[in-house]
């Protein structure tokens, strides 16, 4: 267990945080009796316009796990998070918002998993809501939020996973999604102001990028890095789940006009690029002052963030700053869990259980369904040692079993084919699925890269490579269903 | 100052200032759809009984 940092943060500080903590509830308590149908829970009575689709995505899609993560990937990699982990979604989101955006306008579902339910049928949409729900559980931002508390307070990780989840279930589950949205564009607020006022005290503490370069080297200014090409493009090409990220189409489904959903993640696209270099940039900090020891060599990478903010941020920005990142984790948790909830009740118990349910039941259902989720959270978050890895598994599932079906059903046109979704989406899950397990049970550490490996006939194989494989069997099995499979 | 500071600056400015004239827009938004005064586009038809 790690020894507690802090005592080093003010009254004054923990009063800021106490009292974002509370609005945060409050806010879902005044919502809860707003909501009737369960399109107003789960999609905000599809009315969101732009300024709150940008709080909304940029927040929810970037939690503390970016924070912590990136920053602490960051202090050990230097640049090459910003440039080649980071650059390929901005791409990705660019084709989202040109190309998937307005091909969505007309198609009356709720969530991607329902999207490729009707467009293939039963099996696919339980494949898709199953990888679907366990992206969507929070488990990167739970990890980080069970760090932070642990870190900070010296409290267990289990407790601090278990105490971050319930907070968020709270509001959500009361207010559903307008209560997500309207905290969004708080979390927005604060997580990013709070990392902009930030950013420059702890520039200066190590003389900017000058004394970053003086400390680290030109090797922390590498763009592509110094990692096995392979191991850093399949990092790189988890950008492919953008195409598939459950949040997006949720958002997308609840967006007023195709235009709204547009220019919302173009102007996202920016302040996502702007959030990543403030990280990049804290993590190279937070890597000079371990190399100066002004941090402990040591210090775990998910960890230097947190250890790095109580020793140079003045009293008040200090208490701000951690409220951005409880915001960052909220934000995150909070859109997820209403996310994998509708996955659950939506997505599979509903088409499996073959009957109509009234609106109030669904909600009731979705609450209920939250609460599942959140436990499944704890569970995987206690599983994976680092967010980097959770976010590979997590990313892996997704990719591989909603890639190939859901670019055919939105850009191929024409037959559709039940038999096709279904190997395209079972065999894709199946493979990652095997990948992990073969590893988890005959694998080896690797300590390097801090993930698991297998050597095979001279050929290394690493669990982040199971996308390699995955993608292209979903493929076949897309191409092998149209041959042998019937129309519906 | 290096490029890298002047990038750092860069986002500085947009996550402060640009961020905070996004939440003014927002504000006026969502005074108009909770408030009820603009009235929600027209729904969908009803989901499958799938």
């Amino acid at each position: 267990m790690v020894t507690a940092v802090m005592p080093s943060l003010h009254p004054v500080d923990l009063v800021i945080v106490a009292l974002y903590l509370v609005a945060m509830i409050a806010v879902g308590v005044l919502l809860a009796g707003r909501v009737k149908a369960y399109q107003d829970f789960f999609l905000a009575g599809r009315s969101l316009t732009t300024p709150i689709l940008i709080c909304s995505l940029v927040s929810s899609y970037y939690g503390i796990d970016a924070l912590i993560g990136d920053s602490g990937d960051a202090s050990r990699e230097g640049m090459v998070v910003w440039f080649t982990y980071g650059r390929p979604y901005t791409l990705a989101l660019l084709v989202a918002a040109l190309l998937v955006a307005r091909r969505l306008r007309g198609m009356h579902a709720l969530s991607l998993a329902d999207l490729l339910g009707q467009h293939y049928g039963r099996s696919t949409q339980v494949a898709a809501a199953i990888a679907s729900f366990v992206y969507a559980l929070p488990v990167l931002a739970i990890m980080a939020l069970a760090a932070m508390a642990e870190v900070m307070f010296g409290i267990p990780l289990w407790v601090g996973a278990c105490l971050g989840s319930a907070v968020s279930v709270v509001y959500v589950a009361m207010g559903g999604a307008w209560a997500d949205v309207l905290t969004d564009t708080v979390q927005f607020a604060v997580m990013c102001v709070s990392l902009a006022l930030a950013l420059p005290y702890v520039m200066a503490a190590v003389g900017g990028f000058e004394g970053v370069r003086a400390t680290l080297g030109e090797r922390a200014f590498a763009p592509l890095g110094t990692a096995p090409p392979l191991y850093t493009a399949a990092y790189a090409l988890t950008a492919a789940s953008v195409f598939v990220e459950p949040l997006f189409y949720q958002r997308m489904l609840a967006a007023r006009e195709a235009a709204a959903i547009r220019n919302a993640f173009l102007w996202g696209i920016l302040v996502w690029a702007a959030y990543d270099w403030a990280t990049t940039a804290v993590g190279m900090a937070g890597g000079a002052m371990m190399a100066t020891g002004a941090l402990p060599a040591d210090t775990p990478r998910d960890q230097v963030l947190l250890r790095l903010v109580p020793l140079y941020l003045p009293l008040g920005i200090s208490g701000l700053f951690l409220g951005g990142c409880l915001a960052a984790a909220m934000a995150t948790v909070d859109s997820y869990f209403l996310v994998a909830a509708g996955n659950l009740v939506y997505d599979i118990y509903r088409p499996l259980a073959r009957r109509e349910l009234e609106d109030r039941t669904l909600i009731r259902y979705t609450r209920g369904a939250m609460l599942l989720s959140a436990a499944a959270c704890v569970v995987l978050g206690l599983y994976f040692e680092r967010i980097k890895e959770a976010w590979a598994f997590t990313a892996t599932i997704l990719t591989s079993t909603l890639l190939v079906p859901t670019l055919a059903s939105l850009f191929l046109p024409g037959r559709r084919v039940p038999l096709a979704g279904a190997l395209a989406s079972w065999g894709g899950l199946s493979v990652v699925v095997a990948v992990y397990a073969v590893l988890h049970v005959w694998g080896a550490p690797d300590l390097d890269l801090e993930t698991r490996r297998m050597d095979v006939a001279g050929v290394t194989l690493l669990r982040e490579y199971a996308l390699f494989v995955a993608v292209p069997v979903s493929a076949l099995g897309y191409l092998l269903g149209r041959l042998l499979g019937r129309c519906r | 100052m290096t490029i890298w500071d002047a990038v750092t600056w860069l986002a500085v400015a947009i996550l402060g200032p640009g961020v905070l004239v996004i939440c003014v827009a927002v504000a006026r938004d969502l005074r108009r759809l909770l408030g009820g005064a603009a009235p929600p586009p027209p729904g969908p038809p009803p989901a499958s009984k799938r």
